[in-house]
């Protein structure tokens, strides 16, 4: 074939190579008189607030000619292999939004950026001590705090009532609702209450809150493993033995956190601790459990301490513009950002300032004693619980590793069964060899939680 | 035609080039790097890989969850002769021209093209604990099961939805094998006395023979790769309940680190072990079809 037989395909290849260089020259600024410097945000579902976000970023960009950040939502259960796709191709985000628990797994893989020298602030002045021991790793900060949730407990009165139980006398301690639990399932055939077990066990965290410690200080003072420690021992054979009696979904085991929110707003149970903003998603999506819904204090363990969930924002190690990147971390978790992002969604802050807006006073109750505002109801428990709240999560760099391998071998002992021991000895085995090939941790990095005697 | 090509030699590789190019940057290159990958240590946060030798391979074949997830795996290749089963006998009844065939077969595509996320979404709402399945089971007195969370139903269920996005596939590739079965031929073995089991075996089953080998190499090579139906209908349940694919995925993205050279190790072994079991699979349809036409050669 010749072109010349194809007279119209010569002006089409002219034109498209036009509109490609013409698309290329539309990217291109005027650099002459400000450096642009672009950054990517990431942040972790946060979509719902769009115009929120697209706010902060504009006020941000007017404050710093020639600043622009490129904002990108991630679905929360694609966090962690975008990330680590993206970091693999050197195009991580210059500051990402991340749960604790990721946050956890890429500070131990040595992929954020230490912000101390980057910002012109004392940290400790400006954020709350318990949210901030999240992204200390020694004398490193690795990130900044910025929303929590602390869990708030939330109750089905007629399936509570189903089992005769009157939503007072539902016990707020993990031991009592247990044995309670079993009763309830013997009566009405149905769950009370289910935890995380296998995938995302909050054994390892729940257990800190009863005063017992997965991990002790060895001779040479580098943490070790204390898993077959006759108290955690026993902790852990309890929650085993009472999975395997069948008093829980068998999703505890193979299932995350959002297996307790669809069965909640389903009506297939009948207690769950959840961040107060779940209370939201149910009166949308299941206006009938809502209604029937109670918002109570959370489940704890023995000593009465709750759990804080901290949402954290980092500068990766791979950003071209760390200073910039940093200062919009401190940006966008400023007191100023967070009081009115707490106004928008049913979030805690991390800055005392915000704290003491006001936001989190508890609505009036209505004339049959039920809050007018359920929502703002569970937001205030959730504030007030604040003051009882400690970052269950060691801040070290080997933690997630520690809970994945827990995880992977509880998982096994629970759905295929076998001798309890000998799978403790063989996660007690498996830590203390990830603890003595990760970065030295001592007692520094544990949750300061005040001891009490165990119960068991 | 050839005379003309015979001035412009270049053409045909010109024409050949675009495709080229395509298979070389997609396949050849990503096919290399794995490969180069997989003799080092490299985490999406290292700063460059690290030769190592052998030692994930190495690493890999000495876990006792490699062995388990490629027996697994060999589990998986069960659905293939189930698969190729059901979509033959569906094709046969369709064809046989009945009323309403055509809706039939338009029913039985439509899970083809239905997106694998969103069948195997609708599989875990039947299948979980309080699902459709066991609330049926209940409602007949039989114990519930727990499809998605024990042994070996957590690897039933993901075959479960394998058979139903495969079998309309793979029943329009029969249909178009049966169609090109000449009816006379059918018609002369029945006037003959032949029974409809005798036609379909000494009449229909060898002409549609290389339909079958198709069928079922490309299935095969499918259940050996399952990804999407494990990844979305049994999450979250041991990776030792799961097969290679997924064991390559948690490898590189969920476990400690996130090792991309352990997980390109593994993935070069379950190529070796594709690329061996189609070999065996074609020589052992090449010698019986040799056969075959052999047989016939003395017949006639």
């Amino acid at each position: 074939m010749r072109l010349a037989d194809r007279p119209f395909l010569v002006p089409v290849l002219v034109l498209s190579m036009l509109c490609v260089l013409g698309a290329g020259g539309g990217c291109r600024r005027d650099s002459s008189t400000i450096a642009i410097e672009r950054i990517q945000f990431w942040t972790l579902a946060l979509a719902p607030f769009d115009s929120y976000i697209r706010e902060r970023i504009g006020v941000f960009e007017r404050e710093h000619p020639g600043a622009e950040v490129v904002w990108v939502d991630v679905p929360f259960e694609a966090i962690d292999r975008k990330l680590t796709a993206a970091a693999a191709a050197h195009r991580a985000p210059d500051v990402v939004n991340l749960s604790d628990r990721t946050f956890g797994r890429f500070a131990g893989l040595g992929a954020m950026a230490d912000l101390r020298p980057l910002l012109k602030f004392r940290p400790e002045d400006e954020y709350l001590d318990g949210a901030l021991a999240i992204g200390r790793f020694g004398d490193r900060l690795l990130a900044l705090p910025w929303y929590l949730t602390t869990q708030v407990g939330m109750v089905n009165t007629k399936l509570l009532a189903a089992g005769d139980i009157p939503p007072d006398q539902l016990s707020t301690r993990w031991v009592g609702l247990r044995e309670q639990a079993a009763a309830y399932r013997t009566r009405t055939g149905k769950y009370l209450f289910s935890l995380p077990l296998g995938e995302e066990s909050q054994l390892p965290i729940i257990m800190w809150g009863e005063g017992l410690r997965p991990l002790k200080a060895g001779s040479d003072g580098r943490l070790i493993s204390s898993l077959l420690d006759p108290p955690v021992a026993a902790y852990l054979r309890g929650w085993v033995e009472f999975y395997r009696s069948g008093a829980m979904p068998s999703e505890a085991a193979t299932r995350d956190h959002s297996h307790l929110n669809e069965m909640y707003q389903n009506g297939e149970l009948a207690e769950i601790d959840s961040g107060p903003n779940f209370l939201k998603r149910v009166q949308d999506v299941a206006p009938g459990v809502y209604a029937l819904t109670l918002a109570r204090a959370a489940v704890t363990g023995s000593t009465g301490k709750s759990h804080i969930a901290t949402m954290v924002v980092a500068v990766t190690r791979q950003s071209r513009h760390p200073k910039l990147a940093a200062e919009f971390a401190a940006f966008i978790t400023s007191a100023e950002s967070q009081t009115e992002f707490c106004r928008l969604a049913p979030i805690l802050p991390s800055t005392p300032v915000s704290l003491a807006s006001g936001v989190f006073a508890r609505p009036p109750l209505g004339k049959d004693g039920v809050p007018t505002d359920k929502v703002a109801w569970a937001r205030a428990v959730a504030a007030e619980s604040l003051k009882d709240a400690v970052a269950f999560t060691p801040a070290m760099e080997a933690w997630p590793d520690l809970r994945r391998a827990f995880e992977e071998r509880i998982k096994v002992l629970l759905l295929d069964g076998g001798d309890f021991g000998v799978a403790l000895r063989e996660i007690d085995e498996t830590w203390n060899r990830i603890l003595r090939e990760s970065p030295p941790a001592t007692e520094e990095c544990l949750p300061r939680v005040s001891m009490t005697e165990h119960p068991l | 035609m050839t005379g003309r090509l015979g001035h412009r030699p270049l053409t045909p590789h010109l024409f050949a080039a675009p495709a080229l190019a395509v298979l070389v940057v997609f396949v050849g290159a990503p096919f290399a790097l794995v490969v180069y990958l997989s003799f080092t240590h490299f985490t999406a946060f290292s700063d460059s890989p690290t030769w190592v030798g052998l030692a994930n391979y190495r690493e890999a074949l000495d876990s006792d969850r490699f062995w388990a997830c490629m027996a697994n795996t060999a589990a998986y290749l069960l659905v293939t002769p189930v698969l190729a089963g059901l979509s033959l006998t569906a094709a046969m009844i369709v064809r046989t021209g009945l009323r309403g065939a055509g809706v039939l077969r338009v029913m039985l595509f439509l899970p083809v093209v239905t997106p694998a996320i969103v069948g195997a979404l609708a599989w875990q709402l039947l299948l979980k604990d309080h699902g459709l399945l066991n609330s049926l089971l209940e409602m007949l007195g039989i114990s519930p099961v727990p499809w998605l969370s024990r042994r070996p139903w957590t690897l039933i269920s993901p075959m479960l939805v394998t058979l139903w996005k495969g079998f309309g596939f793979y029943m329009m590739i029969f249909l178009a094998g049966l169609i090109a079965v000449p009816r006379e031929l059918e018609e002369a073995a029945a006037i003959d006395g032949g029974g409809r089991w005798t036609v379909f075996r000494h009449v229909v089953l060898p002409a549609i023979w290389p339909v079958v080998v198709l069928v079922s190499v490309v299935s095969s090579i499918s259940a050996l790769k399952v990804f999407d139906e494990i990844f979305v209908t049994v999450k979250g349940v041991p990776i030792e309940h799961q097969t290679i694919v997924p064991l390559v995925f948690n490898t590189a993205f969920e476990a400690r680190g996130g090792d991309h050279g352990l997980a390109s190790a593994i993935g070069i072994l379950l190529f070796l072990v594709i690329l061996a079991f189609s070999l065996v699979n074609m020589r052992l349809v090449q010698r019986r079809t040799r056969r075959a036409s052999g047989a016939g050669g003395g017949g006639t």
